[in-house]
């Protein structure tokens, strides 16, 4: 097991690196650089069905680890291998994810002359992804969490001609950055206190830590974790990043970059557990961003921005339901999400495709032209909402439901209020929830066409796009399935209440019939529009939150590295340069006070030596 | 001298050499005819090798040898005296006797090349042999008499040699300058001996040390320092020491370029020496007096040295201003006289000092060698060297960075170390950063002078250059500046041939 | 060995100006550094095993060289310099193999190789002397060829730089020699592993910390340290590439090294009365390098601050007085040798292309016209900023993890406070280099250079193969070193922590 464990980030990674290779070639490549990218993540997907399987029966957890970095101090950073069984689940999740998404990239950049390098930077991404989850060791966990960074950064900024694509590839990148700096600071902080990196070690020694260690070492890592998995404040880049191609969106902003920093937590913890305070941080964040993330899907006009905020949503549910303690819930959660926002995001992919535009306003009626595309949306949109029996209805009934214990007090170590927190918002971004998919599904499959033009071209797209949707769309339908063996698995508990799931139905019925209604009253029109176009705009605008973190952040920065800049050229610089010319001029001061005639050289030295001897007698 | 009547002519042979050279030069001079002149050189420069080759046997020998000794006696005040010579040659007096006669060596050759055009060559050689026999004398004396013989035979010939230049009046001016100031050095300077001398009723150096130390009434008597502050003024003149340096620039620049490459080098040694020899030999006990004036005034020279060349555009004024900073550098070691470390630090600054010297002068006479071959000295006009002459411009540069003290000068960086360690091993952290500072400075303009020579003349100053400076570098001069070059590369990797018998030098 | 590996350069700058013909002074310069190179490596054999003594230095040589001074020709290497070694000779040879096809103008070929042997001796000198005095002559090799370097075949401001780089490093390097003198004065010994060994004992306090101030002082203008390093934007702006390699790449080890060699050991009380002082300005250099970078238009200068950053972290590992710190230091020293040798080649490439530096000039979407450049600077940028998986990363977090417990005697609540505040300093050094790779590599292929280059000379073309031989090796480098920081660490951790023994655990 440790064996497949250490090959599985490898395969696509020798991938990647063949594909690098033959992207140099450009173009002319690309059926090559298919079947390596093909070949590199399905024999992953593969070998990943052992592992979980033998994953899923492991008494303990099964770890190997070679040495990569004395630290020349007591501590040691080795590469190593973790396997337990949300790692098996959770890696085999991303090779499925990760092998949709290559099939269907084949024919979705079918044009695209930089395939090849789009290809092995989706490999390297999957790779680096397999050693998040894999990784035994949270310092040379690292690497493939910021490597991620990095092929996010590649991925977005894909279309380099479209404007909006670098400054989006920069933010996704800046931002992520910004939080794993705090997350590096945690981990080091928990490392220097535990005496070691190894997760196994350092969470058998989080009963000896001390709380101001473990919460301060919590909350730098719940930074990084906010960055990663887009959660407020630091959630600003994941709608940006819609800039890049589809699949990446399906890849990066659903399967498996958000979910790394959800899964570091679930990773983590017994040591999140063992700190109040944080748990209270991450419930008022997950609380916030779901809360958020609803809103603005409801404000947005494209589609894939609808989906991306609605990301920013779901991923609070799991830090949410993390927060709570309902670990097994929020990993449910997880593997849910992943199929149907992976499948939701494809779907949306298919429509770019087919009918050449995202923007809701100008599709409509494409149910006719694209029927495959409308019902697998149609399947990702119940699983979102949570409707029975699509699979998110029952992750998302379990998060609930853990919300709900610890609001009783039945959680050890997790303040009531937060349950009640987490419940609330949970149920107010269920209304939410259904209230934009209701919207998206209305304004782009059904009523007429916006743009007959558009609409008129649509069409549905090829097998290597349909099959890894329609495979995950089974997935989101029947991932339900789980309810019962996961809890066996993880060895935590899922719980559905009754109560609970009839006040969720009732609010996604609320929702959807409420949009609904509004788009009856005029199918052309946005049903978002009684809410006036103030709220509107703000809304579209993810509730300003981007602006003010210009205004807050980027601006004082820049302003401060003005400041800085002309400091150092005025004042630092200025003194050195100060100097010198001082020095030209005393010497030149010095050249003009040479006396000027032999009379006076004679009396200089007479009256230097009798001021020198009157000088020592006098200093005697 | 009530000596005890026989003489060793060994311990005189060096200057018994350098005077037999004179004779030569004046017999040839008259002798042969005009166009044969050239040959007056090479007796000269064989007059100089004769002491050199005296020098370095006394040096080999390493025997103490004694001359004009008076036996022991009791001194004013009734502190009893040991017999005392006049004059001694030790490790301290061969050290600079080859240094000295070395260097002459060197200046000669200097002047040979430049000889038909500006400087006549018999009065040149006998000049300069002469003045070297003072210098040779001014080492190995151990009495003031013998100093001041030494002393005034060593600067006599150098006002004429100043105002050798025929035809030049800023030659002419230059030696009377050189005269008067010099003169009034020399009064000062005799005034404090003369001081001295009432003061301790003797003039050998040993005695005066012993009366000073033993005649408890003289320790709070003001006259004492005042009388050793005047004496050090004149050898502080010599050593173009601030503020004793007006003269130099003006007389340099005045005076035909070899015989200021003979004042900054011979002339200076000599200086130093005879500095050395009164100050360790008769006011050894009084280190706290003197060790922090030479302290202050070093620090003052190197300062006021190098701030002042900065803005020098002549290279031998460029030159004489950095000559006035390595005095600081060269007398900062004994700064350390009189420090908390005793005796033990003093025995490690005057070798300093004594190594220091030896380096320097090597490096500053290559730096005149190098700008006498090349025929010119402002510095405008030395641009473009390298192109059409890019040997000699790679030495003076060599040796411009060799007197910054900088690799690969490695001479000069090892003089820098020398008296850093001594500086510091005497506890003048103070003095250590001021000569760190000044380090600095003086790279600024030898960099600058050195970097001209690389670059290229400014559009149309190529016409106006006169065609004789590019022509080839005369035999003699090219043999000088080898050997210096030579010299300096091997002090640079073998320091220890100068630093080893310096540190047995002490007088 | 070593005695060879000293003067094949030395022998090569020698000969160097005697070769005719640019052509071969450039193939001489090849082979020599290639030689040098070799020799070096040979030079791992023999390290390793258990450390004796507190400085087990091997390969070494041991004669009298000034005995009047006490000076010995006293050379070795261990595992805190081999490392620094290695980087030189590989250094050096890339830039030799660079020439080959991008020779600066003016040309002077042989004065270049000369040049370029001779700085090498000097830092090659450096690395490896173990007697102080001998350390000192070595470090001031360096300063007249570099001078030269950027003087010669530097830009318009070449020689103003030029002089303001050789001064400064000189006042630096004088402070150096004070300090030696101090420590020559109290103890009477310049032999770097006798004097390590005592360990600062019989030095008395106040000396100590005079002594560590002018030797911190000298080796902080070398580093450089804010706010003493105004010269090295001047000095990376306008040198060549060659220069600009050398410099970031080797020279301003050279004064870290010394710290770790010479100042800490030798003087640890000094080393902790200062230590705090010098933390502070080092992450004072992390943070102003960074906001500098945000608004540099020249890409080199902003290399240039970007280094003032860098060695910033390297400072603050040394600050902490651990075998953690000086571990990591020595770490990240390597790793910014390579990674802004790499960028320094990359943007010199860039630059010699399109005859500018200006980052509006050059305009963005370099990736589109030369991917294979652009690539490179993407690669050099994203290590530059510390991603993990690349040399940058663990070098810098080692550095954060040594100031979470500085030495025993430290004030331990300032150093996390500075740790933080280096972190920000992390995050900004992402800022700057995500706006380059933003206004020059990524994004739509606009550039003013480009329409004006092509539309003068033609296409300009993307890195040719000997530029690739010479730039490789540190792109893989880069990669290894992140991927297994071992191949340094196993090298270093055991000589750091005899080095250290004298500040306890």
């Amino acid at each position: 097991m440790t064996r497949t464990a250490w090959v599985l980030p490898l395969l696509p990674f020798v991938a990647a690196l063949v594909g690098l290779g033959l992207a140099i070639r450009g173009p002319a490549a690309r059926r090559v650089a298919a079947i390596v990218a093909a070949l590199g993540t399905g024999s992953a997907a593969v070998l990943a069905i052992p592992l979980a399987a033998g994953a899923v029966r492991l008494a303990g957890p099964v770890q190997a680890a070679v040495e990569i970095a004395p630290t020349g101090g007591a501590l040691t950073v080795s590469a190593s291998t973790l396997v337990d069984p949300l790692a098996g689940i959770v890696a085999l999740m991303v090779c499925w994810v990760a092998l949709a998404v290559q099939l269907y990239s084949v024919e979705y950049l079918g044009t695209d002359a930089r395939y090849p390098t789009f290809a092995a930077e989706v490999s390297l991404f999957t790779a680096a992804m397999l050693a998040v989850v894999l990784s035994g060791d949270l310092l040379a966990l690292l690497i493939g969490w910021e490597v991620m960074g990095l092929c996010s950064y590649l991925l977005i900024g894909h279309y380099r001609e479209l404007p909006e694509a670098p400054p989006a590839a920069l933010k996704a990148f800046l931002v992520t950055r910004v939080g794993d700096v705090g997350f590096l600071l945690g981990v080091l902080l928990l490392g220097r206190h535990a005496h070691t990196f190894r997760i196994t070690e350092v969470l058998a020694a989080v009963p000896s830590l001390s709380p101001g260690v473990l919460t301060a070492a919590t909350l730098l890592i719940a930074l990084g974790v906010a960055g990663k998995s887009a959660q407020f404040p630091l959630h600003t880049w994941l709608p940006d990043a819609m800039a890049g191609p589809t699949p990446i969106s399906a890849l990066i902003h659903a399967a498996t970059m958000v979910a790394a920093g959800i899964y570091v937590v679930l990773r983590l913890h017994p040591a999140f557990a063992a700190a109040p305070t944080t748990l209270g941080v991450l419930a008022v964040v997950a609380a916030v961003t779901m809360v958020l993330g609803g809103l603005a899907a409801l404000g947005q006009d494209d589609i894939k921005r609808v989906l991306a905020w609605s990301t920013v949503s779901q991923l609070a549910y799991m830090l949410g339901a993390a927060a709570v303690g309902a670990v097994t819930a929020s990993a449910f959660h997880l593997l849910t999400h992943a199929a149907f926002k992976a499948l939701l995001f494809l779907a949306a992919g298919a429509v770019l495709h087919g009918a050449g535009t995202g923007s809701m306003s100008r599709l409509g009626g494409l149910r006719h032209r694209m029927p495959v595309t409308f019902w697998v949306t149609v399947v990702g949109a119940l699983a979102l909402a949570g409707v029975p029996p699509a699979s998110g209805a029952f992750s998302k009934e379990s998060v609930l439901d853990g919300a709900y214990a610890a609001a009783h007090g039945e959680v050890p170590g997790v303040a009531p209020w937060t349950g009640w927190l987490v419940l609330a918002a949970g149920l107010l971004t269920v209304l939410l929830t259904a209230a934009y998919l209701t919207r998206l599904l209305l304004r782009t499959f059904l009523g007429v066409a916006r743009e007959p033009a558009a609409a008129g071209a649509a069409h549905e797209p090829g097998r290597l796009m349909s099959w890894p949707v329609l495979a995950l769309a089974v997935a989101a339908a029947g991932l339900g399935v789980l309810t019962g063996p996961l809890p066996r698995w993880l060895g935590g508990s899922l719980r559905l209440d009754a109560g609970l799931t009839v006040v969720s139905l009732l609010l996604v019925a609320t929702g959807a019939g409420v949009t609904y209604l509004q788009w009856r009253a005029d199918p052309a029109a946005d049903p978002i529009r009684r809410l006036g176009p103030r709220l509107t705009a703000a809304l579209a605008a993810g509730l300003y939150v981007d602006r003010a973190q210009q205004a807050l952040v980027v601006r004082p920065v820049q302003a401060v590295a003005r400041l800085a800049s002309t400091a150092d050229r005025e004042v630092v610089d200025g003194a050195v340069r100060g100097t010198g010319r001082a020095t030209v001029r005393l010497g030149r001061l010095l050249a003009r006070a040479q006396l000027p005639d032999v009379q006076r050289y004679a009396t200089g030295v007479v009256v230097g030596s009798i001021l020198v001897a009157v000088a020592v007698v006098v200093t005697r | 001298m009530n000596g005890t009547g026989s003489v060793d002519y060994l311990a005189l042979a060096p200057i018994l050499a350098a005077a037999a050279g004179v004779v030569a030069v004046l017999v040839a001079d008259l002798v042969l005819p005009l166009a044969h002149r050239v040959v007056v050189w090479w007796v000269g420069v064989a007059g100089a090798g004769a002491a050199l080759a005296a020098s370095l046997a006394l040096a080999l020998a390493g025997e103490h040898r004694t001359v004009f000794c008076t036996p022991a006696g009791t001194l004013p005040g009734g502190v009893p005296a040991g017999p005392s010579c006049s004059y001694v040659v030790d490790r301290f007096t061969t050290y600079l006797l080859v240094l000295l006669s070395a260097a002459a060596v060197i200046a000669l050759l200097l002047a040979a090349a430049t000889a038909p055009r500006e400087v006549p060559a018999g009065e040149y050689t006998l000049l300069v042999l002469a003045s070297l026999a003072g210098g040779l004398t001014l080492v190995g004396a151990r009495d003031l008499i013998t100093l001041v013989v030494g002393l005034e035979t060593l600067t006599l010939p150098t006002y004429v040699l100043v105002a050798l230049r025929r035809g030049d009046r800023r030659s002419t001016e230059a030696g009377v300058k050189f005269l008067l100031v010099s003169v009034t050095a020399s009064a000062i300077m005799l005034l404090g001996m003369a001081l001295v001398y009432g003061l301790t009723g003797s003039v050998y150096l040993d005695r005066i040390a012993v009366a000073l130390a033993g005649r408890s009434e003289l320790h709070d008597l003001p006259l004492v320092p005042a009388a050793m502050v005047l004496v050090l003024a004149g050898f502080g003149f010599k050593v173009t020491l601030v503020p004793f340096h007006w003269w130099a620039p003006d007389v340099y620049s005045g005076a035909p370029v070899p015989v200021a490459a003979y004042l900054a080098t011979v002339s200076k040694a000599a200086g130093v020496g005879g500095l050395l020899l009164v100050i360790l030999g008769a006011f050894g006990g009084y280190g706290v007096v003197w060790g922090p004036v030479l302290a202050v005034l070093a620090a003052a020279s190197m300062t006021i040295g190098n701030l002042v060349a900065l803005r020098q555009d002549d290279a031998v004024r460029l030159l004489a201003w950095s000559s006035v900073a390595h005095a600081g550098y060269l007398i900062a070691p004994l700064g350390v006289a009189g420090s908390a470390g005793g005796r033990a630090v003093l025995d490690v600054a005057v070798p300093a000092t004594l190594g220091y010297l030896a380096l320097y002068v090597t490096v500053n006479l290559g730096a005149f060698a190098c700008v006498i071959a090349a025929g010119r000295t402002s510095i405008g006009g030395l641009r473009g060297l390298a192109r059409s002459n890019p040997w000699l411009a790679g030495a003076l540069a060599f040796f411009l960075i060799g007197l910054a003290g900088l690799p690969p000068g490695l001479a000069g960086l090892v003089a820098k170390v020398v008296i850093f360690r001594a500086t510091l091993l005497g506890g003048l952290g103070w003095l250590a950063v001021v000569i760190a500072v000044n380090s600095v400075i003086g790279l600024a303009y030898y960099l600058r002078f050195a970097a001209a020579l690389f670059r290229s003349q400014p559009e149309g100053a190529v016409e106006r250059r006169p065609a004789a400076v590019t022509a080839r570098v005369a035999r003699p001069l090219a043999v000088a500046v080898g050997l210096v070059v030579v010299a300096a590369i091997v002090l640079g990797f073998a320091p220890e041939w100068v630093l080893g018998p310096a540190s047995s030098a002490t007088p | 060995m070593i005695v060879v590996l000293l003067a094949l350069p030395f022998a090569g700058a020698m000969l160097a100006p005697l070769v005719r013909g640019d052509r071969a002074a450039r193939w001489f310069g090849v082979a020599v550094t290639a030689m040098t190179f070799a020799v070096s490596l040979t030079l791992l054999s023999g390290i390793g095993g258990p450390v004796r003594g507190t400085v087990d230095a091997r390969h070494a040589i041991d004669v009298p060289w000034i005995p009047a001074l006490g000076v010995r020709f006293h050379v070795g290497v261990d595992g805190v310099s081999l490392p620094l070694v290695l980087l030189t000779t590989l250094l050096c040879l890339l830039s030799a193999i660079y020439t080959l096809t991008a020779l600066p103008a003016p040309g002077k070929a042989p004065l270049l190789t000369c040049v370029v042997l001779a700085t090498e001796v000097g830092m090659l000198g450096t690395f490896v002397a173990l007697d102080l005095v001998l350390f000192f002559v070595f470090f001031e090799v360096v300063l007249l060829p570099m001078y030269v370097l950027i003087a010669v075949w530097g830009g318009p401001g070449g020689r103003a730089a030029a002089l303001k780089f050789v001064l400064y490093t000189l006042l630096g390097s004088v402070l150096v020699l004070v300090g030696i003198g101090t420590v020559y004065a109290a103890t009477g010994s310049v032999d770097v592993v006798a004097l390590s060994g005592r360990g600062g004992a019989g030095i008395a306090h106040g000396t100590q910390v005079a002594a560590f101030l002018a030797l911190f002082a000298g080796f902080a203008v070398k580093a450089p340290l804010y706010p003493l390093h105004t010269w090295l934007p001047d000095a990376h702006t306008e040198a060549p590439t060659v220069g600009s390699v050398l410099l970031a790449g080797v020279l301003l080890k050279m004064g870290t090294y010394g710290l770790v060699r010479v100042a800490v050991p030798i003087l640890p009380d000094g080393a902790r009365a200062i230590a705090p002082a010098m933390a502070v300005l080092a992450v004072a250099g992390i943070v102003v390098g960074s906001l500098n970078c945000l608004v540099q238009r020249d890409v080199k200068r902003l290399i240039a601050y970007s280094s003032v950053g860098h060695m910033g972290f390297v400072l603050l590992g040394i600050a902490t007085l651990t075998p953690t710190g000086i571990n990591a230091a020595l770490l990240a020293n390597i790793a910014h040798g390579i990674i802004t040798g790499l960028l320094f080649f990359a943007v010199g490439a860039v630059k010699d292309r399109y005859h500018t530096a200006d980052l509006p000039t050059l305009g963005s979407g370099l990736m589109a016209r030369l991917p294979v450049l652009g690539g490179l600077l993407l690669v050099g940028s994203v290590a530059s900023l510390g991603l993990p998986g690349l040399a940058g990363f663990w070098g810098e977090a080692f550095v954060l993890l040594s100031a979470f417990q500085p030495a025993s005697g430290l004030p331990g609540s300032l150093f996390t406070a500075l740790l933080v505040v280096a972190g920000v300093g992390a995050a900004l050094t992402a800022a700057y280099f995500l706006r380059l790779l933003r206004m020059l590599v990524t994004g739509p292929d606009v550039s003013a250079a480009a329409a004006e280059t092509s539309g003068g000379v033609g296409v300009v073309a993307d890195a040719n193969r000997v530029e690739l031989l010479a730039w490789l090796p540190l792109v893989l480098l880069a990669v290894a070193i992140g991927l297994y920081p071992k191949l340094v660490l196993g090298l270093t951790e055991a000589p750091v922590r005899a080095l250290m023994g004298v500040f306890g655990s």
